[in-house]
Parts: C-alpha cells; structure tokens; sequence
C-alpha cells in the first residue's frame, strides 16, 4: 500500500512523537508514505473562517500536487485530514467552485479534479489488510491498561464529509485499540471536543473544557487517553499542566498517540515511538505493560 | 466589542433591521442552508462552548434571518465556534449552522472584524505557508528520531494564491474600525 503523505504543519512544528510513531508503524505493516513535495498548510479552519476562497483554493492546490503523484492522501492530523476532505467533496459536488479554483491554478500549472481520496491514518489502519497484519504482528499484549479512546470531531463530523464511522456512536478506533489486548473503557466526555481550537480565541474556556474531559477520563478508570488528533494530543499532553495549575488539581494522566499505542504491542522501542517527547511521562504506562510481561 | 445585556435589550425597530442580511448570506455557498432553520435550538443544547457565548447558535441563526447585521457581525460569538459540527450532525433541518457561522465570519473579516489571533495565523501563512513554523529545535528533533527533513513550501504559489482569492487585502486592511481583542 502506497499513499501521498500529508504531513501538515502542527505535526512536525508541536507533535513529532507522532509523526515518529506513524511511521514506524507504517513501516511494519508495510504502508508507503511518499511525501508531498511543495505543499503547504492544509489550511485550517481559522483561514476558512476569514475567507472562503482563499483556503478552498489553497487546499485544492494540496490535492493537485497530489493527483498528480497519481495516489490517494493520507493524513495524521483530524484538522488536514476535515480540510482536504471537506475541500474535495466540494470540488466533486459544485463545478461552479471547482472552475473558479481551476481558474487560479491553471496560472501555476496545476488542475484538481477531486478524483484523489482523502483517509485520515486511523481509516488506513482499520481496513483488512492493514488491521489483519497488524493482528498477525503484535508480539506483546497490553491487557489490563485502561484506555480512553478520544476520537477528535473531526475524524467523525461532519460524517457526511467524513463517513469514517458512526458520528454518535463511534467503535472503529475503540476496535485498533482492543486488538492490543488494552480495554477501551466508558467515559461520559468521550465524543466531546477537547477544546483545542479556541485556545487561540479564548484559553480559558479551552482550559475549562479540558478539565471536563481530564475529570471524566479520570473517573472512568483510565490509565490514558489515546488519540489519532496532534491538536487533541497536545490538549490533553502540554495543556494538561496549565489545567492542573488553574484548578489545583493533579491528574497525571498520560496521553498517547494512537500509533504509540499500536507501537507498542508492536514491540517497537519506546524511544522510536517518541515516548520520551511527552510532558507528561508515560512511564507508568511502560511499567503496567513491561510488568506483567 | 461585545454589547452589555442592556444595551442590547431594546425594542427591534423595523426601521434599523436589513431584511437583505438572510439572502446576502444565503447566497454563500458556506450559508446556503440558513433559510431552513425552525429555531428548535437543538444546536444549541449540544454545543459545548456555549457556556462562553454572548449569543447561542440558534440566536445568531434567528439574528441573522431577522436583519440584525451589525450586532450580529460584531459578535465575539462567531469567533468562538469550536467547529466541532455536532449541531450540523444534529440539526432536524439539515442547516450547516458551523458552516453559516463560516460565512458570517467571512463577511466581518470584510468589515475588517478579526480577532488578533486569527490576523496573526494568516500572516503566517502568507509569509511562511504555514501558520506553524517548525524551528530548528524541532529540525533537530526530527533528526533523532529518524524522520525525513519537512518538505519545503512553495511559498511563491501560496503567495500567488492567496493575493488572488482575497486572504491578502484582508491582511493590508488597516486598523481604520475597531479590532476585537479577543
């Protein structure tokens, strides 16, 4: 299996254990993930809000550059992966948009003609093959670790867009993380956004919602959250410190990428898996794991 | 920017409304489907910012078809959409409320409404074609785990793109009406 890789911005500037865990896990399952030579910000949603046009076109352009590499996109981030997605369901659905989009590229060589399919990781790790070999693969099982799934909006809404699973009640991801033996574990927050994107507009409010999510994980019995989102990532990683400081409050609750995870039962080392990138530690979790091993 | 409750809770005159706002925004590809809305304010139960609003989702919908441009516009509201989508999934009508919110924040972004924030991230992009930028640290970073240096931007086609579609006169406009400070 062989796909364009939309690395993005956030990932290599704030949360490179992922991009680190990705592709070692894409490396033992056999995934290809041939760069993007020129491509820019997706761009997110805080561009679509200012103007349309500009971030429609700027996304078109990633999938120009790569319908011509002649391969469906796969991409870490939920925000790159709503972006190029959302962009290319418009530009099958309304040729009006897609001929003024064209109009601006045809100026720099490029054509989109949204022929390319868009996956976020997660998806590509979900279909049989990627998850039979996965299966075959784990060496090491994680039983008795507690996690909870956090999905990230994007990944589900809008489902129209994404199709990826059910919106409401999602189980794909909380499948991945089963296979490795580890119990995906009830939480009343759990398909609730994480607060991430207004911590530009308003930390505090995002500070609360975390809080909310860091309470209910906590109370559910979890050992750790996992996500397929860098923004999520970093909500419930780095962010978790501002929150125990504001609330006085300690949690101590790790959080992993969901590669990471998968990583691990793939018995690949912690370091590779940029275990040590965290702020807050995940050696507890190595100790349930390496405990009963 | 934000209007106190009083100042706001006044008689609506049908003289100060623009009954042309619901159509200027219907005409959007982003606010195409704001005239479906029955003010169930189904949006508004999920929504989980809406402890920080000035107005709910259903009321800017209702603001917004009754005319009331300005306060509308002015809102910090719009700006603190989470785009999470969970009132487009939930909406009985099918209205793409985070979408609406889209367009109606691309219109005060005309009126030169933009929180410093977002004004910030769009200068990143139009100067590095990213709106973060990886430093040397994280080149560093990169190296010793193993991974691939970050391809380069064609900064020259963003730019291109961006002075076309309009990202780039909303950045020159100057601060001739007040800025929110959010």
């Amino acid at each position: 299996m062989k796909y364009a890789y939309f690395l993005g911005c956030t990932i290599p500037a704030r949360a490179n254990a992922y991009d680190a865990s990705a592709q070692q896990v894409a490396r033992k399952l056999d995934i290809e993930l041939v760069p993007i030579e020129g491509a820019s910000c997706c761009p997110p949603v805080s561009i679509r809000s200012l103007n349309f046009n500009s971030w429609i076109t700027i996304a078109a352009r990633n999938l120009a550059l790569v319908e011509k590499m002649g391969l469906d996109v796969v991409s870490l981030c939920n925000g790159c992966y709503e972006t190029l997605n959302d962009a290319n369901h418009i530009l099958k659905t309304n040729e009006k948009i897609k001929e003024e989009v064209n109009s601006v590229l045809k100026k720099l060589g490029l054509e989109v003609t949204g022929a390319r399919e868009v996956k976020q990781f997660t998806e590509v790790l979900y279909n049989d093959y990627a998850k039979t070999k996965l299966k075959e693969k784990m060496t090491r099982r994680l039983d008795g670790l507690k996690v909870a799934v956090h999905y990230g909006c994007h990944l589900l809404r809008p489902s129209k867009i994404s199709q990826f699973d059910n919106p409401e009640a999602p189980r794909k991801m909380d499948e991945l993380v089963e296979l490795t033996g580890a119990q995906s574990i009830e939480w009343d927050q759990k398909l609730k956004c994480c607060g991430g994107p207004v911590l530009a507009v308003d930390e505090k409010l995002s500070i609360k919602i975390a809080h909310e999510k860091l309470v209910s994980a906590k109370a559910a019995g979890a050992h750790c959250i996992v996500t397929p989102c860098p923004f999520c990532g970093i909500q419930f990683d780095l962010i978790q410190l501002k929150v125990e400081s504001a609330y006085d409050e300690s949690f101590e609750l790790p959080m992993l990428f969901l590669p990471q995870l998968l990583g691990l039962s793939l018995e690949i080392e912690t370091e590779k898996l940029g275990f040590d990138l965290h702020r807050v530690p995940l050696d507890e979790i190595v100790e349930i794991i390496l405990g009963q091993s | 920017m934000a209007k106190t409750e009083n100042q706001f809770k006044k008689p609506i005159k049908s003289s100060e409304l623009d009954p042309n706002f619901k159509y200027e925004v219907a005409s959007t590809y982003e606010g195409r489907t704001i005239l479906y809305c029955y003010q169930c304010g189904t949006c508004s139960a999920g929504c989980p910012v809406i402890s920080a609003l000035e107005f709910m989702p259903h009321q800017i919908i209702r603001m917004t078809l009754l005319g009331l441009k300005t306060e509308v516009l002015e809102t910090s509201t719009l700006w603190l959409c989470a785009t999470c989508y969970l009132c487009n999934e939930r909406c009985p009508q099918g209205v793409e409320i985070s979408n609406v919110f889209y367009s109606l924040k691309n219109m005060a972004s005309q009126h030169n409404i933009i929180p410093k924030g977002l004004k910030q991230l769009a200068q990143n992009i139009y100067q590095l074609g990213v709106v973060a930028e990886v430093t040397d640290f994280q080149e560093e970073e990169r190296e010793d785990l193993g991974l691939p240096v970050v391809p380069e931007v064609d900064l020259e086609a963003v730019q291109e793109i961006l002075e076309r579609t309009g990202l780039k006169s909303l950045l020159r406009k100057k601060k001739n009406s007040e800025e929110t400070d959010q």
